[in-house]
């Protein structure tokens, strides 16, 4: 055996450094933090080194080192996109647990911390270059959200919620290490571009070691069949799709809010990322093995998102539902294995952000401490009494039902659209039929605050101008989104370069 | 020289094992120690596709460190949750944590 | 706040007329077309292709609708001042009104399929609200669901129709931009020139037709629109008859050509329209709740909209869409100063004589009833006729259209009938409605113990002589309770409210009937039969002048070409109209003998009558067949479910919700809330993805 010490490229990893190190600061900056109003200084921190870190990635923007670190780090403007998604993500829910904080007396420092972990674990797993990369960020993420959901410490439902997203979690991570282990042993490499190879695919992303190629003659061993299956195991289980999402409304109604609305959004970005990676830079030459399976699995999960969810009577088990079902979308886009597919799951992931986001910023706003008014008969006459908040939810509301001129909206286009272009009719008119079922229960949200007394007097809202300001950038991107959809289009065409 | 399928087969063996700990075990504690047995289940299977399909390098041996310690920080949290279900609730028989459901 | 409302909209209008008139006075053969920015545009094959733009488009198709839309919704926002002026949501109602006004604008300016999907969408929405205005009443909310889950239907086939034609010709686009960095091609330009599967254009024309069925209530998706009547009657007028209604209408009018390269669709339009035509209107023959006559007859005029398309007549529909906007907007605001007269009655057993009291919105009700009926010089009558003279034309190439002529023509008798009828009871003859004290409701009053039991005596064609017979099988009225305190008990001075007497609507409602009833007189006027304009001018004309000025938009040269050499010669054309004015008359005379003279006596026929007349009374009872045929199986899955309520959902809205619902239940059951249980699911899926591969190769 010969040691060699890879190159080492500090550009690749920038962002993720400046991540973890805005971590790092904000849990030494706790111990120094003032007592009254420690939160907010600790809030200020994580916004500045969110800065620093989306400066970061934009610099090295173009800069195209997708063997970095001896092949486990893609540098390339795919890893830049979702950087600079999960800094907008952090950055929001940074602004929206603010008030929660206060509500139910979070400790803050550990707070910011693990949300900047998680975030660094998902930079790594877009710009993952390698199956051991992949792992190692899956298991930040995990580690750290297994915590943030339990952290409202007394109520009974997060530390619930926390124990069985930590017991399936760690069962899913079995599944996925398994899955890794047979793609490397039939392979004999877990780089992706080396896998690529040995399957008889030349890749930008190999290493500079890769082992020699299969025999052409070998065909597809079982193993590796075998293996691909249990990586979609494991990463669906984290892109909640069905039959791997049974854990998702339990821990999104057990969680606090915040942390709901931040696992709903970035987890989910985090684990379509790597599925992109791992499938089209690793596998792209046995589509046609694995883009059936994921077919079913995308129906599967968008008949279940979207039938359950009608019968749901907590704002956040709703929402827990419909983002199963906006997992199923995506997944469409992902079959479609083509550019525009996706560029499409580029776009849906940004718009499904916004949406969601700011979707749970009014349950959050509405809200009180240990998370009351979270029942949809809560909901009623909202409309009329929280105009701006009502406006707001409709929004969001109309959004993630796919209604133009929205975000959602055009999300949805360009995924049956790049479904039908890559020939998956039924696919694409399946999905179609799917959210047209779905305006039912996003409606009966509307319906809700506009047609309907009120059973209760909710009181007085504490005013959260932190929130607030989280649920108006949620807003103002959802409409931009609709309205100008060609320039993050133009964006997302910049950053599939892997796509060839 | 142990064939390789031997080894595959143990490990797979030790894997649903594992898987079968998981699902039958009321108990949290050992719930975890069965994904443990999982993991390490996988962990032996890397060692010996590290040895045996890719001996010019280290990668199986390297991920196998990782797997060890990831799988050590997660049994290390899981425990912590564990001791806090159970100074809620004087129990820690996952079927009895069923209040999130439907 | 009415001030600013109608202000917009009258202003909108302006604007528009001005628009128009300078758009008229330049080249009409090519659109006017302002585009702000490309809204999508795609990389495709190293050229950059614009899918859609952030645009609109002006043509004598848009200038036609932007009029009636501007010009019919500013007389409906006039009179709404009036008559929602002691409304509690006097506010939210005009948001709404003044959204959809934008969205219905947005709809018909739209220059590619993307945008005017949008506006689709939005009339949709704001019809919604509109429609559970009331939403304390569990029949208006579950109204407000009912149109809403029945024009899903429609909107998956208009949303699968877009994508079949952005994978087909790769734009959005109406019409092509030949200038500029984004040089493109438009679907309308030239359909055919991707299509080479005649089966694609016949899916895309027939799932554009089903989104249209939803939007414009054709059969077999017609039947939210008389449950819609629960909206306010303003709405009812803008939305639910003038504009949002025809949307469909107008949609498959812009996008003719797409419909030509698959002429069957052409057939089983016109088809659906007669069907719908002559059903709707054998159903308006019985109902005793003014509103909802008139929604049948909505239905029913549509249809005859989409018979015209069907024969290739797109110019007839149009122009009939735009009569009709002013008969049947004046017709509704005339029913809604009815209801205002009565105290919010709208049961016609209670109604007679009204004339006396209501001298102008009887005399506008008049005009209105001889428009829809096709007297001529109403305007009715030349865009009726111009349709069934289209339909026979198509008839001499293909002998099917000469049934639906022949359906087209017994329907004409049919409206003439059932308008009759409602015009007879609600103002002519005696005085029905019981001068009651106020406050108490005429459903209350219809429950009352002293009158008759429900459905012994079939009510509704023997109302010229018994006075009030509620009938339970009827449908649920419409009432138009207003939600404050009511207008009854802080009356305006001039109101009879107190004392039961009718009393005649404020000058702001009276002012839009006025305008209306003089739109219904001279609209048709444009419209004016090539062959009597050729007999007065001694010239040639090739189309009434209302089809020249559209021949840009809808294809003069189509049309001409599919019917050329059987033009219809000027004996047969007096022969047809002669027909339907014959029919018409037919009509008007058998009800007047009926409910004016009373012979042979309505109620003594309706017995005689009493099966197919319980059969038409129950709507032919497809709500219950929609029942029986989803909801029951729906049903049964559903008793999964905890008992929690959605309000009051009836007919096929409750059986689509149960089935979603049951499955949901069904599959709810999983999510048991065991860990153990949770981890068996996710094992079982493991092995199903391997065994896929195993079981595939």
């Amino acid at each position: 055996m010969q040691l060699t010490v890879p190159q080492l490229d500090f550009w690749a990893i920038a962002p993720v450094l400046a991540m973890t190190l805005t971590g790092c600061a904000v849990l030494v900056a706790d111990l120094f933090a003032p007592p009254r109003r420690g939160h907010t200084f600790l809030a200020l921190i994580s916004l500045i080194g969110l800065a620093i870190t989306a400066a970061l990635s934009l610099a090295i923007w173009d800069y195209n080192q997708p063997a970095a670190f001896a092949g486990t780090v893609a540098a390339d403007n795919f890893g830049q996109f979702f950087n600079l998604l999960f800094v907008l993500i952090v950055a929001v829910t940074v602004l929206l647990s603010h008030e929660q904080l206060e509500r139910d007396e979070f400790h803050p420092g550990e707070y910011y911390t693990l949300l900047l972990f998680s975030a660094a674990g998902m930079m790594l797993m877009a710009g993952a270059g390698d199956l051991i990369m992949v792992f190692l960020g899956l298991e930040l993420l995990s580690i750290s959200l297994y915590i943030l959901a339990g952290f409202s410490r007394r109520r009974l439902e997060s530390e619930e919620a926390s124990i069985k997203y930590l017991l399936l979690g760690s069962f899913a991570t079995g599944f996925l290490l398994y899955g890794i282990a047979l793609v490397y042993g039939s392979t004999g490499s877990t780089n992706l571009g080396c896998v690529a190879q040995a399957l008889g695919n030349r890749s930008q992303f190999a290493s500079a070691a890769c082992p020699t190629a299969l025999g052409a003659s070998a065909g597809v061993p079982a193993m590796l069949l075998a293996g691909i299956g249990l990586l979609i195991v494991g990463l669906g289980f984290k892109a909640a799709v069905a039959p791997f999402h049974l854990w998702t409304p339990d821990v999104y109604e057990g969680s606090p809010t915040a942390v709901t609305a931040y696992m709903s959004v970035a987890a989910k970005a985090a684990a379509f990322a790597a599925i992109l990676r791992v499938f089209l830079i690793a596998f792209p030459s046995l589509v046609s093995d694995w883009s059936g399976m994921l077919a079913v699995i995308a129906i599967m999960t968008m008949v279940v998102g979207n039938t359950v969810a009608i019968a749901q009577q907590n704002i956040k088990r709703l929402l827990a539902y419909s983002s199963i079902a906006h997992a199923g979308y995506i997944l469409v886009a992902v079959v479609a294995a083509t550019s525009l597919g996706v560029q499409s799951v580029l776009f849906y992931t940004l718009a499904y952000t916004l949406m969601n986001l700011g979707a749970f910023a009014v349950v959050i706003l509405l809200g009180r401490r240990g998370e009351e008014n979270v029942m949809l008969a809560d909901y009623a006459g909202i409309g009329y009494r929280q105009p701006f908040l009502g406006l707001a939810m409709t929004v969001f509301m109309l959004s993630l039902a796919g209604i133009p001129p929205t975000a959602g909206f055009f999300g949805k286009f360009y995924i049956f659209s790049a479904a039908m272009q890559a020939g998956q009719y039924g696919l694409a008119v399946l999905g179609i039929l799917a959210s047209v079922i779905s305006v039912y229960y996003y409606l009966r949200v509307i319906y809700l605050m506009y047609m309907v007394e009120p059973s209760r007097d909710l009181g007085a809202p504490a005013p959260a101008p932190w929130a607030t300001a989280a649920a108006g950038i949620a807003v103002v991107g959802v409409v931009l989104l609709g309205l100008f959809p060609q320039v993050i289009l133009d964006w997302t065409l910049a950053s599939i370069g892997f796509m060839g | 020289m142990v064939p390789l399928e031997h080894i595959l087969v143990f490990s797979a063996i030790m894997f649903a094992i594992g898987a079968y700990g998981v699902m039958a075990r009321r108990n949290a504690v050992l719930v975890f120690m069965a994904v443990e047995l999982m993991l390490n289940a996988v962990a032996i299977n890397l060692v010996a596709f590290a040895a045996r399909v890719d001996p010019q390098r280290f990668s199986g041996l390297v991920f196998t460190i990782f797997v060890i310690t990831v799988a050590a920080a997660e049994l290390g949290l899981g425990l912590a949750i564990v001791l806090r279900v159970y100074r809620m609730r004087t129990s820690v028989n996952v079927d009895e944590i069923d209040a999130l459901r439907w | 706040m009415a001030t600013v409302a109608a202000g917009a909209v009258l202003g909108a209008f302006v604007v528009a007329a001005l628009a128009v008139t300078e758009y008229l006075s330049g080249d009409t053969a090519e659109p006017f077309r302002q585009h702000l920015y490309p809204w999508i545009a795609w990389d495709i094959g190293g050229r950059t292709t614009l899918i859609a733009a952030a645009g609109l488009l002006l043509d004598p198709l848009a200038c036609v609708m932007v009029l009636v839309i501007t010009g019919v919704g500013f007389l409906i926002h006039l009179y709404s001042a009036g008559y929602m002026g002691h409304d509690a949501g006097f506010g939210r109602f005009f948001t709404y009104l003044n959204l959809f006004t934008f969205s219905m604008l947005l709809l018909v300016l739209a220059d590619n399929f993307l945008l005017m999907f949008v506006g689709w969408e939005l009339v949709g929405l704001c019809s919604y609200l509109l429609i559970g205005f009331w939403f304390e009443r569990p029949s208006a909310a579950s109204a407000g669901k009912k149109a809403f889950v029945v024009n899903r239907v429609g909107d998956w086939g208009m949303l699968v129709a877009l994508f079949l034609i952005w994978s087909t010709y790769g734009t959005f686009q109406f019409f092509g931009q030949r200038t500029g960095a984004l040089a493109s091609a438009g679907v309308l330009d030239d359909p055919g020139r991707i299509l080479t599967d005649g089966s694609v254009a016949l899916a895309i024309a027939l799932l554009l037709f089903v989104g249209a069925t939803g939007k414009s209530a054709q059969v077999p998706l017609y039947v939210w629109l008389p449950d819609a009547m629960e909206g306010p009657t303003p709405v009812s007028a803008l939305i639910h008859a003038a504009t949002m209604v025809t949307a469909g209408v107008y949609m498959i009018a812009r996008t003719h050509s797409l419909f030509l390269l698959a002429p069957e669709s052409l057939v089983v339009i016109g088809t659906i329209g007669a069907l719908t035509a002559v059903f709707a209107a054998t159903i308006g023959l019985v109902q005793t709740d003014i509103k909802r006559v008139l929604a049948y007859s909505t239905v029913s005029q549509l249809g005859y909209m989409f018979l015209a398309l069907g024969s290739g007549a797109f110019a007839a529909g149009i122009f009939h869409l735009m009569t009709h906007a002013f008969f049947k907007a004046l017709l509704f605001l005339g029913a809604g100063s009815v209801i205002h007269a009565l105290n919010d009655e709208q049961d016609l057993r209670r109604m007679g004589g009204l004339w006396r009291y209501l001298p102008v919105t009887g005399l506008t009700f008049i005009i209105g009833w001889l428009a829809i009926i096709g007297l001529p010089p109403f305007a009715g009558f030349f865009s009726k006729d111009l349709i069934l003279a289209k339909t026979f034309e198509r008839g001499l190439e293909e002998p099917w259209y000469f049934v639906l002529y022949g359906i087209g023509l017994l329907t004409v008798a049919l409206t003439a009938f059932y308008m009759s009828r409602l015009v007879f009871l609600a103002f002519f003859g005696q005085y029905r409605g019981a001068m009651t004290a106020p406050g108490i409701t005429p459903t209350q009053a219809a429950m009352a113990p002293e009158h008759e039991p429900a459905a012994a005596v079939p009510a509704g064609l023997s109302m010229g002589h018994n006075p009030i017979t509620p009938s339970a099988a009827s449908a649920p009225s419409a009432h138009d309770t207003h939600r404050s305190d009511g207008h009854d008990v802080r009356d305006a001075p001039g109101h009879g409210g107190r004392t039961g007497r009718p009393h005649e609507s404020p000058p702001s409602m009276l002012i839009p009937l006025v305008v209306l009833a003089l739109l219904s007189m001279v609209g048709g006027w444009v419209g004016i039969p090539a062959f009597i304009s050729d007999a007065v001018t001694g010239g040639h004309a090739t189309g009434t002048p209302f089809e020249q000025f559209l021949a840009p938009s809808v294809g003069g040269q189509e049309g001409a070409a599919a019917t050329a050499g059987h033009a219809l010669d000027v004996t047969t054309e007096w022969i047809l109209t002669g027909a339907s004015v014959g029919m018409a008359g037919l009509g008007v005379l058998v009800a007047a003998m009926l409910y004016l003279a009373g012979v042979p006596n309505p109620s003594s026929l309706a017995g005689a009558l009493r099966g197919p007349y319980t059969w038409l009374l129950n709507k032919w009872y497809v709500d219950e067949l929609y029942q029986a045929l989803i909801a029951h199986p729906g049903a049964r899955l559903a008793s999964f479910l905890a008992a929690f309520d959605l309000g009051v959902v009836d007919g096929m809205v409750n059986g689509v919700a149960r089935l979603a619902r049951g499955t949901g239940g069904v599959l709810r059951q999983l999510q048991s809330g065991y860990v153990r249980g949770y981890a068996v699911t996710m094992l079982i899926g493991a092995f199903c993805v391997l065994a896929y591969w195993a079981f595939r190769t």
